[in-house]
């Protein structure tokens, strides 16, 4: 009995420590300066952050502790509580999930590889930039998990066709891997479609009355630090691995006879196209009006009518717990806003760097980008915006900037498994650890820190 | 009787594997192999779930599989299953609500099943263990501290932790006696590899002090008198020192270490630890744990 209740401690240690915590602060006497509701928020805030961290429960019952503490701690009415759960965010979000299995499962993967291995030949370097750039082009427009989830299987059909032997050829799967999940994390920030956290970012902007940025005007802002970071990175992946061969004649050969086998495009295949293309075009043109996450349902609703896709299908492979939980997560974003906690944290942080960062614009950016870029690598990308966004469009700058910069810097999650999707679906294949991922990625992280940084001061505030 | 194998990469898990099969071979015990694999992060899971199958598409299986499959062909090189048997099917797979276990259906309820699982390895072997009633839990490893304690104290089945395992089996045993409840447990169950293996064995009793109390005494009496009715050759030792220290330094590389599992009040053993979880961490080779 004793050991069982033991073990329960051990493993809901952090559970514990997150209440402890929270009840320690929520008696502590509060701070002059924020509001009962402000100062309350930010401990249901810190609650979260060592959820989201530890695992400690899953996801679902996140976003119902959210909720729940939201109502108890007097934060919110019930009402309003409900209401702030469901907005055009969490539409994009479970949107672009539902339309993440529908594109999958159109086997259009076999038609990518036939497009990549004629434009690169058989050189590995080549097939290595074609891997890159596709997935960057593609994460521009569609989820990067639904890219990764498409080109993967031809990677590693490459990579096995090459040779059975893991060992034999592990820098040149390394190598393909990392293109692809690369890739997809630096195509995901030209676009406001590429991540949810461009949505939660754009949400906030829209909800705080800040700015309305249409999907025209961020890649105006975002698409050409992506265009910029396709060289440095690409060039940095290519010296952190030394294939063991130059060439994969066969495999590529292999390969291509195994696609052709597939046949013509088929006509539902066309039409699951046509429909994305149409898709593309309401984000471009009508996002404006409608919203991202009206346009992406209207995406599922189509691909179900055509019948390309059963709600079977969908519902099954559909995380609806992480919908439930980004709606929480976004709902309270909003009340750290409202209730005046981000605005209070962000002058604290002001205040203890004795004005610094407000003289030094230059450190200011640097600390935004950098801090966040280092939260996505812990509690993953589309969380971290979700709960600094507010916080650094506070920070005293301009906050479109810094909001839009909090979003693409959530992006940079190269260091580890869990900074972003790609990087945990290559994790799941068991071909690539955690000492690749900081072996390739503080370089590309560096790099695209100061590419960020330098945007910020020089490009957006022209545009 | 059965036995759980836990492995986790065809590169690290062959000796496990290899002394999980030869010790169920010496039981005639049925053996469950389970992989155990990081589980990924919730909030990224459906990306995962999405690409695992789109590979099962292009005939990629998870790689929990292909380590089961490589187990499985491991086990018919060494003749612990008939290698004329059907090759494994990487799609006969069922979910249960917390693992999924490969179907065998020309094994079906006999000797040997393949399980996989994802998450916290302590708490998977600890579900494994509650699904099913083994007796043995074998795993590699042995050196990091805190995995290690928490094996030894959270999972309820003898535990054998294989370390610098020698394939040749060139292996005596050393039998820790003490007056602990498990000890004579751990006597019985190291009687029967002995005897299986042909192995020499050492009876080994440790006292912190210079002096041997009774209960320390009459327990190595009464081993004595167990190995001479089952005829087992052996050596008795009395030594004085800190008893997980001794065990490690007098077993080297050339002995498995067999004790019994702590009886220790839980929260004591939590913070402090136990004796047999400190010989485990401190040994050169491998050691089981008898509950």
């Amino acid at each position: 009995m004793l050991k069982s209740l033991l073990y329960w401690i051990y493993q809901k240690r952090w559970l514990l420590v997150a209440i402890v915590v929270g009840a320690a602060l929520y008696h502590l006497p509060y701070p002059e300066g924020i509001s009962k509701d402000g100062y309350r928020t930010l401990i249901l805030a810190i609650m979260v952050v060592i959820l989201i961290i530890s695992e400690a429960i899953p996801l679902p019952g996140i976003a119902l502790f959210i909720a729940v503490l939201q109502v108890s701690f007097a934060i919110a009415e019930p009402s309003e509580v409900a209401q702030s759960f469901m907005s055009d965010a969490v539409f994009f979000i479970m949107g672009s999930l539902m339309l993440a299995v529908a594109i999958v499962r159109q086997g259009l993967d076999a038609r990518l590889t036939l497009m990549i291995l004629t434009l690169t030949g058989n050189r590995v370097r080549s097939i290595m930039w074609g891997f890159f750039v596709i997935s960057l082009l593609l994460t521009s427009f569609i989820g990067e998990h639904t890219v990764v989830a498409m080109l993967l299987p031809v990677a590693l059909t490459l990579v096995r066709s090459t040779s059975e032997e893991k060992d034999d050829v592990c820098d040149i799967t390394k190598l393909l891997l990392f293109a692809i999940a690369y890739g997809s994390i630096i195509g995901s920030i030209g676009t406001p479609s590429g991540g949810a956290r461009n949505a939660i970012i754009i949400n906030y902007l829209s909800d705080f009355g800040l700015a309305k940025v249409s999907y025209l005007r961020w890649m105006a802002y975002a698409f050409p630090v992506m265009l910029v970071e396709i060289p440095l990175a690409g060039w940095l992946l290519s010296r952190a691995f030394k294939p063991e061969c130059e060439r994969l004649d066969g495999a590529v050969k292999k390969l291509k006879s195994k696609v052709a086998e597939a046949g013509p495009l088929t006509n539902q295949q066309i039409l699951a196209i046509i429909l994305f293309v149409v898709i593309f075009l309401g984000w471009v043109f009508f996002s404006a009006r409608f919203g991202l996450g009206v346009i992406a349902l209207a995406g599922v609703f189509l691909y179900l009518a055509a019948g390309l896709v059963q709600w079977q299908e969908i519902n099954q492979r559909t995380n609806w717990g992480v919908v439930l939980f980004f709606a929480a997560a976004i709902s309270l974003g909003v009340q750290l806003k409202n209730t005046g906690a981000a605005l209070w944290v962000a002058q604290q942080i002001l205040t203890a760097t004795g004005g610094l960062l407000e003289q030094f614009v230059l450190a200011q950016y640097t600390l935004v980008i950098a801090f966040t870029a280092a939260v996505a690598n812990v509690m993953s990308s589309s969380a971290t915006v979700a709960v600094l966004g507010p916080l650094f469009m506070n920070f005293g700058g301009n906050p479109v900037l810094l909001g839009l910069a909090t979003a693409v810097s959530s992006a940079f999650g190269y260091l580890t498994t869990v900074g972003a999707p790609a990087g945990m679906i290559i994790a799941a294949t068991g071909l690539v650890n955690a000492r690749d991922f900081i072996r390739v990625g503080w370089r590309i992280t560096l790099a695209s820190i100061a590419v960020l940084v330098l945007a910020l001061l020089f490009y957006w505030p022209h545009i | 009787m059965r036995f759980l194998v836990a492995i986790r990469s065809s590169t690290y898990s062959e000796p496990t594997l290899q002394i999980g099969s030869a010790i169920a071979n010496a039981f005639s015990a049925d053996l469950s192999v389970v992989y155990v694999g990081d589980r990924p992060k919730e909030l990224l899971s459906g990306g995962v779930h999405l690409a695992r199958d789109a590979l099962l598409n292009w005939e990629i299986n998870h790689p929990g599989v292909d380590v089961l499959r490589w187990a499985y062909r491991r086990l018919q090189e060494w003749k612990f299953l008939d290698p004329a048997l059907e090759q494994f099917d990487p799609t006969n797979l069922v979910q249960d609500t917390d693992r999924v276990r490969v179907i065998l259906p020309h094994l079906h309820g006999e000797k040997i099943r393949l399980i996989f699982r994802e998450g916290d390895p302590v708490d998977q072997l600890r579900k494994e263990t509650e699904f099913r009633d083994y007796i043995l839990t074998i795993v590699g490893g042995g050196s990091r501290k805190r995995l290690t304690r928490q094996l030894v104290q959270f999972v309820d089945t003898s535990i054998l932790f294989v370390k610098n395992f020698d394939p040749d089996w060139n292996y005596k045993l050393l039998l820790c006696v003490d007056d602990s409840q498990a000890t004579k447990r751990a006597v019985v169950f190291g009687t029967r590899v002995a005897q299986h293996f042909k192995a020499p064995v050492d009876l080994l009793t440790v006292s912190k002090t210079q002096r041997f109390g009774k209960g320390y005494r009459g327990a190595a009496q009464w081993a004595q008198r167990y190995m001479d009715r089952m005829q087992i050759p052996y050596e008795q030792h009395f030594k004085t020192g800190d008893p997980a220290t001794v065990f490690a330094e007098s077993a080297g590389t050339d002995h498995i270490i067999i004790m019994g599992k702590s009886k220790m009040n839980p929260l004591k053993a939590f913070f402090k630890g136990t004796k047999p979880g400190d010989t485990v961490l401190r040994a050169y080779g491998p050691v089981i744990l008898v509950r």
